[in-house]
């Protein structure tokens, strides 16, 4: 194949060239889009798409067919392709590179942030005589690439010069941190899952301010390709308003197991803020455990700690010695935020006493738990008021604070960030804005 | 806790209170509509023409209706912003024109709110070179330090002093019975003067920028799309209450310049005119008026454009960010309050010169930036099943090409006065 010798190029410099036939030279069409394969480390080209006519369909033909490219001038291929054995279709896991970036939003998770895609960097690889490879190795989010892309890039970079004795800066993402918000395959039915391996090093709560700078139809395409943890957890870090419209525009069958990953009480605020059907759906999926349990929580007043209280928590009784404790809290505190306290129960979990982390640390680890616990641990009824348990927490400064029920069995805990958060509902408010 | 399980039970209680907590995007954006440019163009043509052009407002009232309708629509289905969806549409090369147009545009829009600030700041006697400096300092640092969500509200407080058109007009005891026979009555008039004012009044009532602001205004309430009919209440009141208010600017005006044969060029000559006819409170009340919807603009439409311009662009931009972190949206902030200011600060500046301009750069962008959203809104593969119906096409695209028409009219017969 010959090719003049130009090793880095711009996806705007192909889109719409002629494409010609190699056996007698006639324009057949133009490109409007490249299809590649994200089978690598970096997206191959693998097909080119051509319209050959106004009215129809672009046809598919794939990149070993391409016999000649004149650089910004043509790109020539054999067709129709010959040998029966060639493939003539695109793969279903092909993507679409115009489609699937130029001017969509990209997530950088180099910077954590959302940029736009202006361009595409190419890499021409001539490996032999025969075979070229076209690689996507950069995304261009610069000016410049608006520039090239409006076809001023020549004069306004030669007028910069011209002033500052320099050029326009490039502003490039590395492919190694580009995760796309979309992805359109060759074949317009079949959606492409997004794979969002690149994302699993961002918090949970970066992550929720890059979705939230989302459009509808990408969050909720990113939040499905989440693992169900890291879906619940940065869900919970959303603004309450975004949350709602994830989850209400999202299939049950697809939103149950994230529900089930989520903190009871965040669960549970979410489901009774959601539509009947809605919330109906959803727990035709879950457990029936579970389903218990959330409605137990949802159907208590607003105003009674019952309402806030976390049904998450460590629990252990007076026979056992601190180190197994300690042992449980290093595995519950995987998924709860409540470890800080281990909650002593009898036989019929009913509360006996309290012991804090701090004093299971400093205890030997052969201590039993009913010589180093609090007896008599301060607890409210599950129908007491928010109000109230607030100015416990003001008295006693714990961290968390038990609910029983009337037969004193331990129900939950309610924690002070959540106690505070319904005191005074302005910072809430202030902190999501 | 009986009260709240009451108002849980009363259905019409309930879906007020809904109501009442969506409630927000199409009201602001209706008080936004009314600013020194609105006023003036109402005022103009209501001192010239009296009340033979009252019934544009019944059609720039649909059309306003049916075009901030798709905005919040569009808003809510794909929660994207308008620069958004236009670059993911049509591509780099239409949005960076629509752009560059939309930048010159509201930079002039931005001029003419200082010229309001002012103008009637002048009628209390104090100088422009006082009042703007002033005004353009008070904006950067309300938006930049402090808290904009507060003064958005503070701002929607003071809106209510709008309603000071009412009272001024009602002062100036107009003819209730021509009134509403010219509010049905249309009178065409082929002449470069009259398609002008017909062309500004349309243009100031639907302004481009507006839906820009509209649709991102839909998404930062994060709506839902069981939230519409909601939605479309409080877009209906915002378009009554643009309408209302343009009503009694042109009435006050007519009733008593036009009366009089008086003619203006500013806003701020109104409420001075009207002094000597209705009484001095007429006249402070309409530079009240004037000043607050002034400055309120003054405030919104720097910070919106450069926020639309980033969005296009893929620039990062947002007050909660720091300046290194978003250079272009503070820099184009800071750039077109200090221009659109400092032109007001030339002394004998051509003010009716850049306000005729600017009213020309929005006709010809809003039919540019209505075939866009008229394309998206119908595009299934963006609205899904959300998609224009008949009725809202045919209002949609009749508003367009007249709007394309008289700009043409206007373009061939070169530009007017307005």
């Amino acid at each position: 194949m010959a090719l003049e010798v130009v090793k880095f190029s711009y996806l705007s410099e192909f889109v719409n060239l002629p494409i010609l036939r190699i056996s007698d030279n006639k324009r057949i069409g133009k490109l409007v889009d490249l299809a590649a394969t994200t089978m690598q480390v970096y997206p191959r080209v693998t097909g080119l798409l051509v319209r050959t006519h106004r009215s129809k369909p672009p046809i598919y033909i794939p990149w070993s067919n391409v016999k000649r490219m004149v650089f910004k001038e043509h790109i020539a291929v054999e067709y129709p392709a010959v040998g029966a054995d060639q493939q003539a279709k695109a793969a279903e896991n092909e993507i679409l590179i115009c489609k699937t970036f130029l001017d969509k939003q990209i997530i950088s998770t180099e910077g954590y942030k959302i940029v736009r895609v202006n361009d595409l960097q190419l890499l021409i690889e001539d490996k032999a005589k025969e075979s070229t490879n076209l690689w996507v190795v950069h995304i261009d989010i610069g000016f410049k690439g608006i520039l090239r892309r409006i076809g001023i890039l020549r004069p306004v970079n030669s007028a910069f010069r011209w002033v500052t004795d320099r050029d326009i800066k490039d502003e490039f993402v590395s492919w190694k941190y580009v995760q796309p918000t979309a992805t359109s395959s060759v074949y317009a039915s079949v959606q492409l899952k997004t794979d969002a391996s690149k994302l699993s090093e961002i918090h949970p709560a970066d992550l929720a301010d890059i979705l939230e700078d989302l459009g509808t139809d990408e969050r909720i395409a990113l939040i499905e390709s989440l693992d169900n943890f890291t879906a619940a957890q940065t869900l919970q870090e959303m603004q309450f308003k975004n949350r709602l419209q994830i989850v209400e525009s999202m299939e049950p069958v697809r939103l149950a197991p994230i529900i089930n990953e989520m903190q009871m009480d965040e669960a549970v605020d979410l489901l009774d803020a959601c539509d009947i059907q809605k919330r109906q759906a959803v727990y035709a999926v879950l457990t029936p455990e579970k389903v218990t349990e959330l409605k137990e929580l949802s159907t208590l007043s607003v105003y009674s700690v019952g309402s806030i209280m976390n049904t998450d928590f460590v629990s252990a009784k007076p026979i056992e010695t601190a180190g197994t404790v300690v042992k449980r809290i290093i595995v519950e505190c995987e998924k709860s935020e409540m470890y800080r306290y281990a909650y002593v129960l009898d036989e019929d979990e009913r509360l006996l006493g309290v012991v804090s982390l701090r004093n299971l640390l400093i205890s030997d680890a052969n201590m039993l738990i009913a010589d180093i616990m609090i007896e008599q641990a301060i607890s409210v009824q599950i129908d007491t008021r928010i109000r109230r348990v607030a100015r416990l927490f003001f008295k006693y400064n714990f961290e968390a604070i038990p609910v029983v029920d009337d037969d004193d069995k331990l129900q939950g805990i309610v924690s002070f960030r959540d106690a505070l958060a319904s005191v005074y509902p302005e910072i809430k408010e202030e902190d999501s804005v | 806790m009986n009260f709240v399980k009451r108002m849980k039970e009363n259905s019409a209680l309930r879906q007020l209170l809904i109501f009442m907590s969506i409630l927000g995007p199409g009201i602001i954006t209706g008080s936004v509509d009314n600013d020194a440019g609105g006023i003036t163009t109402y005022s103009v043509a209501g001192a010239v023409y009296g009340y033979r052009l009252l019934w544009t407002l019944i059609p720039s009232f649909i059309a306003l209706l049916a075009v901030q309708e798709m905005n919040a629509r569009m808003g809510i289905v794909t929660g994207k912003g308008l620069a958004d969806l236009i670059r993911e549409s049509f591509g780099v090369r239409i949005t960076f024109y629509i752009f560059i147009f939309l930048l010159v545009a509201d930079v002039g829009n931005t001029a003419t709110e200082f010229a309001g600030v002012a103008g009637s700041m002048n009628i209390f006697g104090v100088s422009k070179y006082i009042s703007v400096p002033l005004a353009a300092v008070a904006v950067w640092v309300l938006v930049l330090k402090g808290n904009y969500r507060f003064a958005e509200k503070v701002f929607l407080l003071f809106s209510v002093f709008l309603l000071s058109y009412v009272v001024s007009a009602i002062i100036a005891g107009p003819d209730w019975a021509v009134i509403g026979t010219a509010l049905v009555t249309p009178t065409v008039q082929f002449d470069r003067e009259y398609i002008t004012t017909v062309l500004g009044i349309v243009g100031t009532t639907v302004a481009p920028w507006m839906q820009f602001y509209m649709q991102s205004a839909v998404i930062e309430k994060g709506l839902k799309i069981s939230d519409y009919k909601y939605t479309l209440w409080d877009v209906v009141l915002g378009c009554i209450a643009t309408i209302v208010v343009a009503f009694f600017i042109v009435v006050a005006c007519a009733a008593t310049l036009h009366v009089n044969g008086i003619k203006i060029n500013e806003a701020s000559d109104a409420a001075m005119a009207l002094q000597p006819l209705a009484g001095a409170l007429a006249g402070q009340l309409f530079a009240f008026g004037l000043f607050v919807a002034s400055i309120f603009s003054a405030a919104i439409l720097p910070l919106a454009t450069a926020f639309y311009v980033c969005e296009a662009f893929g620039f990062e931009a947002g007050i909660d960010k720091k300046f290194s972190e978003a250079p272009q949206f503070y820099s184009l902030f800071t750039i077109i309050i200090l221009i659109g200011a400092g032109i007001i600060m030339i002394p004998g500046a051509p003010l009716i010169a850049i306000t005729i301009w600017t009213q020309v750069l929005n006709a010809i962008l809003l039919p540019v930036v209505l075939v866009c959203m008229m394309i998206i809104v119908n595009n299934k593969e963006i609205m899904e099943e959300y998609t224009n119906n008949r009725l809202q096409n045919a209002i949609g695209w009749t508003t367009t090409v007249i709007l394309i028409l008289l700009s043409a009219f206007l373009l061939f017969s070169g530009v007017g006065v307005g």
